[in-house]
């Protein structure tokens, strides 16, 4: 049983979240319309696009090369694999001891990168123009992420997301004002994130289902990653029974109801966030929030 | 053990510095069977220094019968020596077998060739000295070679004159103390840290870095391969003899805080360069600097751990800077010889000019490809796993001393943090603006791949770089787990295998290789999926260009502006000359930048994200001295 269960875990966790990532996708719009004052257009929109484009005929760019061709299967699997890494419902699946949290951040990188290279691949001016904006964020973003996590990292003593977690949820809040500080630059950073450009410029077809899925993923991933940071609780601790892995469920998606309600709400109130003056801030508190981690552990 | 292994690796010093002369006067015919003799050589160098990496513990020491008056020079063989000596004869292999393969094409080749040679055989002397003056030989041996190699001008003469000066600073370092390593360990202290003056203009950390752009560019690709992949090792070897292994077991706090200081600008203002230079040889020379940095930062983590007594964060960081020097030496080597294919085939080097060379090039692409992922922060990199390591040896830095020392360590993660971010971005310009989409001349579309005789090198190399990302935890087990034994004298040892590398201070990790095979399954999966149910046949189309026209007849490659040609992928940097000659300037500069700033009346809008990270360091100041 102890064997064969964080398996299951991992199992079910990859199902949910390849079904869930289109629907949270549709509820984003969904809410952003609503809040506006639309009708809101509905949630499993996304689904029926994906279904809709895995029937419709590809086109290629005839500049294109075989790396344009590989870079929507590539980005999808990357995806996928970071996605196994945080924990949505239950603490210890069985990849939980792969789930550092700075791979992580640079394998959702690194589908990136695939995708901006896929991007400039087919030789257009507005492809190149898109890489270089999504670049030039990036930049920005990677590096409030990963130094967020280092600060997190530093004060809780240890860089696996399961461990994070675990410690988190049984220091409840007084883990001390510099972790605050990274999970809530964390949490800035996700926002901002959401108003990437999307990459999906050059693909069409079974191609962009793949690709648009891949993003979706990768949001949610993110999401779900700043969520259970704010608020771990209700995770179902590792090897736990099958009421705490409902009661975990009910709580994932709690926290991302009310996580995609804030980004959509702030959205319309404040209209999208503006990368390129909310990531380099992030980098900023992220680096303030590592120093205060830093000098607030030594001892007296 | 290792007896005789020392007295042949000499032997292989002479057969070199023999072929190199030979090299300079044969005919071209000939010329070609010298170099394959050297990368002969060279490789048997390669088999020589793992077994003495398997064998050996103690160090040999050799006393060779001649010498200056009064001294007879010494060479020794240890497992810090064995471990970088691998990396000098694998980066010189690879650079010798290139360049015998294209030693019937190449302009200049009886003088790159015979350079190559004198300029391995010079760095092999560095690294077996174990008195100042082999020492200084070695690095005038290879300094002078490489300067052979090069394009007549200012950047070569400034190159040597680097390389002299750096001799010179060693030697004086070096006879302070008594010339011999053993008279050195005896009387260590302030003379190790001027030898690391030294080692620092080899590589061009930041007081130095006004030379490495221009000499990269002046040198032909295969000896800019060994200026990289051989030279930056030998130099970081440099830091680590003078400063762990010469030195007394606890140095002062300083030593670090230098290293650290120069590490982190170093590295950061490397990375920036590599995502802004406009040619391929500027982009790698800055791209070497960046990971030169990360290394000279892990050495400075290394001392912090010695003055801390800290065993676990010496080992993590020695763990961290061994690896980085071997995705130096694999991926920087097949990095500048691809670039050279590059520079050979499609005729320029300048990011403006290329494009689309995926297409006639598939193999240099690959090679590119595989070396720049290794040279970059992203994950089943050769070098990811080093700078991952580098990493957890920032979280597991001191606590206890004070704030302005845990001001500095925040501010050296900041610039680690942003200069992996900054060198994924340089990847993404050079690969994407070289290889990717169309062609920007004429010479870039009429490209031709690199000879056939020369593409097993490459490909070599490649595999090399996938395998250690891949594995970097046997790497570390295989290779460097002797040297950091020798380092830290207690036998602690980041618990590393073949699934991955794992500190010993938590159960996580980074299991480069699960991931890996994770990666490879569900793509598997994918694409059976996609096999089993084949949609519509894809149709070939030209691009959707933002509603412009294809280009006209007369124009074929279109007008340059199309297409990205590389600018602003990053926040803007001063220009390097700039740079480096507003030293005097800078503090009006600096006034009136801050005026300029404070009047205007945008300030959110003017603020650059350069400007915002200097406000990010005055808001830490502040936080502090409130608290």
């Amino acid at each position: 049983m102890s064997i064969v269960t964080p398996w299951i875990a991992q199992i079910v966790h990859a199902a949910l979240l390849l079904l869930a990532a289109p629907v949270m996708a549709g509820l984003m719009v969904f809410l952003r319309e609503r809040l506006a004052g639309r009708d809101g257009s509905p949630i499993l929109q996304p689904w029926r696009d994906l279904r809709r484009l895995l029937r419709k005929e590809p086109v290629l760019d005839e500049h294109g090369s075989i790396f344009l061709r590989a870079a929507p299967a590539l980005s999808l699997t990357l995806a996928f694999v970071a996605a196994q890494l945080v924990p949505s419902f239950t603490l210890g699946m069985a990849m939980a001891p792969m789930a550092d949290t700075l791979t992580l951040v640079s394998l959702l990188g690194l589908g990136r990168v695939v995708l901006i290279l896929a991007v400039m691949d087919t030789g257009s001016g507005d492809g190149g123009v898109i890489a270089m904006r999504t670049t030039n964020l990036a930049v920005f973003a990677d590096s409030a992420f990963l130094l967020a996590l280092l600060g997190l990292s530093l004060v809780l003593g240890g860089g696996n997301l399961d461990f994070l977690l675990d410690s988190l949820r049984e220091s409840g809040w007084s883990v001390g004002v510099g972790a605050e500080l990274a999970i809530a630059t964390l949490a800035l950073a996700v926002w901002a994130e959401t108003a990437a450009v999307p990459l999906d410029h050059a693909f069409s077809a079974r191609d962009l289902a793949a690709v648009r899925l891949a993003e979706d993923i990768g949001r949610l991933t993110r999401l779900t990653l700043a969520t259970v940071l704010i608020c771990p609780a209700g995770i179902a601790p590792p090897e736990a029974d099958m009421l705490s892995w409902i009661i975990g469920l009910a709580a994932w998606s709690v926290r991302l109801m009310v996580g995609a309600l804030v980004v959509a709400g702030i959205g319309v109130l404040a209209g999208p966030p503006r990368p390129r003056l909310v990531l380099p801030m992030a980098v900023l508190l992220a680096g303030l929030a590592l120093v205060l981690a830093l000098s607030s552990m030594a001892p007296a | 053990m290792s007896d005789p292994i020392l007295p042949l690796l000499l032997g292989i010093v002479c057969v070199l510095l023999a072929l190199g002369a030979a090299a300079a006067f044969m005919m071209r015919a000939a010329r070609q069977v010298v170099g394959f003799a050297g990368a002969a050589v060279a490789g048997l160098g390669v088999l020589l220094s793992l077994v003495a990496l398997a064998l050996g513990q103690d160090p040999v020491l050799i006393t060779l019968p001649f010498g200056p008056p009064g001294l007879a020079l010494q060479a020794s063989l240890d497992p810090l020596a064995a471990y970088f000596l691998f990396l000098v004869f694998l980066s010189g292999t690879a650079s010798m077998a290139f360049t015998a393969e294209a030693a019937e094409t190449a302009p200049a080749a009886p003088a790159t060739l015979a350079g190559n040679t004198c300029c391995l055989a010079g760095l092999v002397l560095t690294v077996l000295a174990a008195d100042g003056v082999t020492l200084a030989l070695g690095v005038v041996l290879s300094g002078a070679a490489l300067w052979a190699t090069g394009e007549a001008g200012r950047p070569r003469a400034v190159q040597l004159g680097m390389s002299l000066m750096a001799a010179l600073i060693l030697l004086i370092a070096a006879a302070l103390p008594g010339l011999n390593f053993a008279a050195i360990r005896a009387h260590a202290g302030l003379t190790n840290m001027l030898a690391c003056v030294g080692a620092a203009a080899l590589i061009g950390l930041v007081p130095f870095q006004a030379w490495i752009m221009p000499a990269y560019r002046a040198t032909p690709a295969r000896g800019a391969a060994l200026m990289s992949g051989a030279a930056q090792p030998v130099a970081i070897y440099l830091l680590l003899r003078f400063l762990l292994d010469l030195s007394a077991a606890a140095p002062p706090l300083w030593w670090s805080i230098v290293l650290l200081a120069a590490g982190a600008v170093s590295a950061a203002w490397g990375a920036w360069r590599a995502a802004m230079e406009p040619d391929i040889d500027s982009c790698l020379a800055a791209v070497a600097l960046r990971q030169a940095g990360v290394s000279v930062i892990g050495v400075g983590f290394a001392l912090l751990g010695r003055s801390f007594d800290l065993p676990a964060l010496t080992a993590l960081s020695l763990g961290g800077v061994l690896l980085l020097s071997l995705a130096q030496a694999v991926c920087g080597t097949l990095a500048h010889l691809a670039a050279g294919a590059v520079r050979l085939g499609a005729g320029s080097r300048r990011l403006a000019l290329l494009g689309g060379l995926i297409h006639p090039m598939p193999v240099v692409t690959f090679g590119m490809g595989a070396g720049l992922m290794g040279l970059s922060a992203l994950p089943f990199g050769a070098g990811y796993a080093g700078l991952w390591l580098v990493l957890q040896a920032f979280l597991a830095t001191p606590r206890s001393a004070g704030w302005p020392l845990s001001l500095g360590l925040g501010v050296v993660a900041v610039a680690l943090t942003l200069t992996a971010a900054l060198s994924v971005a340089g990847l993404i310009r050079l690969f994407g603006v070289v290889f990717l989409g169309r062609p920007r001349g004429p010479r870039a579309a009429g490209a031709v791949d690199v000879l056939p005789g020369a593409r097993p090198v490459l490909l070599v190399l490649a595999g090399l770089s996938v395998l250690i990302g891949v594995f970097p935890g046997a790497v570390l087990v295989w290779l460097g787990n002797s040297v950091i034994h020798t380092l830290t004298h207690d036998g602690f040892s980041p618990h590393a295998g073949l699934v991955g590398v794992v500190p010993a201070v938590n159960a996580g990790g980074y299991l480069a290789a699960p991931l890996a095979g994770l990666l490879v399954v569900s793509l598997g999966v994918l694409l059976a999926v996609a096999r089993r149910r084949p949609g519509p046949a894809p149709r070939l189309t030209p691009a959707w260009n933002g509603g412009f026209a294809p280009p006209p007849a007369w124009l074929p490659f279109g007008e340059s502006l199309t297409q990205t040609s590389g600018a602003g992928f990053v926040p803007d940097l001063p220009p390097s000359d700039e740079w480096t000659s507003s030293y005097a300037r800078a503090p009006l500069s600096l006034v009136k930048t801050v005026v300029n700033t404070c009047t205007s009346w945008e300030i959110a809008r003017k603020a650059s994200p350069l400007w915002l990270l200097f406000a990010a360091l005055t808001t830490m100041l502040g936080a502090l001295a409130l608290r």
